[in-house]
């Protein structure tokens, strides 16, 4: 049984990336065992089939081609202005905060497909409730006028049937 | 006239002056006073009442501290069977500070006004994961419940009074 190092010598040694004294060391090592012989020609057999598939791959001229018809695809590359549209460079940070906001937009316009519920109500009009936020938990607001403003939460696992109570206000 | 009467006439005259414009700031604070129910004074504390309930659909005990409460809920489809008062607290705060009350599964029901209005404050709370700002108006609860708690519901009634 070889050792990892061993094995993983070996593959060097294959490789062409042992040198000197370790070199002249791992060869004789190789001369002394039939195993270790058998690992380098297992490693060498390794390497032409890996070529041999590599041979097989698709032919450079069809990506050329592919190539070729990418640039009609693709807008040419707007000039650095262009691309920050306010005339100076935006921060690295920029583009992370626009897409999580385009994020937040698309989960607000998406009608029912929002896989949580709304977690802010926004506040209505005359109401005493101006902001509310369950974190994953519906909620409803069973009264809100001058008498009183009464909220129930409802339990976790109803939140999948009670999505249609989800909206306050 | 020697010089002291000249100088006890001027005292007086000063005196008589500080005293004229004491009586006029006095009337004139009188005058703009805010009548009763108007806007609260910019520096009057807003002062709270904060009671915890339980409760239960079990037939059992309706305390008479929570019958307003019972009543309310009842009215909109939730009749409980048991509803007890776990816990009553009055605080008076500044704006900006903070009151909180522990409830009993663990969590605290903290609350803050924010910002004072013609008639009432703006008011945070927050207890367990979920928050919320609420104009309250002295008289008109703020309800917050469902908590669950062995078997039964948690309640807070925040009223301004």
């Amino acid at each position: 049984m070889m050792s990892e190092r061993l094995v993983r010598d070996l593959h060097a040694y294959h490789d062409g990336e042992l040198h000197g004294l370790r070199r002249w060391w791992l060869e004789r090592r190789i001369a002394a065992s039939p195993e270790a012989q058998r690992e380098v020609e297992r490693i060498r057999e390794l390497g032409a089939a890996l070529r041999a598939q590599a041979e097989q791959a698709p032919a450079p001229d069809l990506w050329g081609a592919i190539v070729l018809r990418l640039p009609s695809a693709v807008p040419p590359a707007p000039s650095a202005r262009e691309r920050d549209g306010f005339g100076f460079r935006l921060p690295p940070w920029a583009g992370v905060v626009v897409a999580a906001g385009a994020v937040a937009v698309a989960f607000l316009v998406m009608p029912g497909g929002a896989p949580t519920p709304p977690r802010i109500a926004p506040a209505v009009r005359g109401s005493a409730v101006q902001l509310l936020d369950t974190g994953r938990r519906p909620a409803v607001v069973l009264q809100d006028d001058g008498e009183a403003t009464i909220i129930l939460l409802l339990p976790k696992q109803n939140a999948d049937a009670g999505r249609t109570s989800d909206v306050v206000g | 006239m020697s010089w002291a009467e000249a100088k006890r006439s001027a005292v007086a005259g000063l005196c008589a002056l500080a005293l004229g414009l004491a009586a006029a700031g006095a009337a004139a604070q009188d005058q703009f006073a805010p009548a009763a129910g108007a806007a609260p004074a910019r520096k009057a504390p807003a002062h709270f009442e904060v009671t915890v309930l339980r409760a239960e659909l079990a037939k059992g005990v309706v305390d008479a501290e929570a019958e307003r409460l019972h009543r309310l809920l009842a009215r909109r489809g939730l009749s409980y069977g048991t509803l007890r008062v776990v816990a009553n607290e009055q605080t008076a705060l500044m704006l900006g500070e903070i009151g909180a009350v522990m409830t009993p599964n663990g969590q605290q029901y903290r609350y803050r006004p924010l910002d004072r209005g013609e008639t009432g404050f703006l008011v945070a709370v927050d207890w367990g994961s979920t928050r919320g700002d609420f104009r309250m108006e002295p008289g008109v609860p703020l309800v917050l419940g469902g908590q669950p708690k062995d078997g039964g519901q948690l309640w807070v009634v925040l009223e301004l009074r």
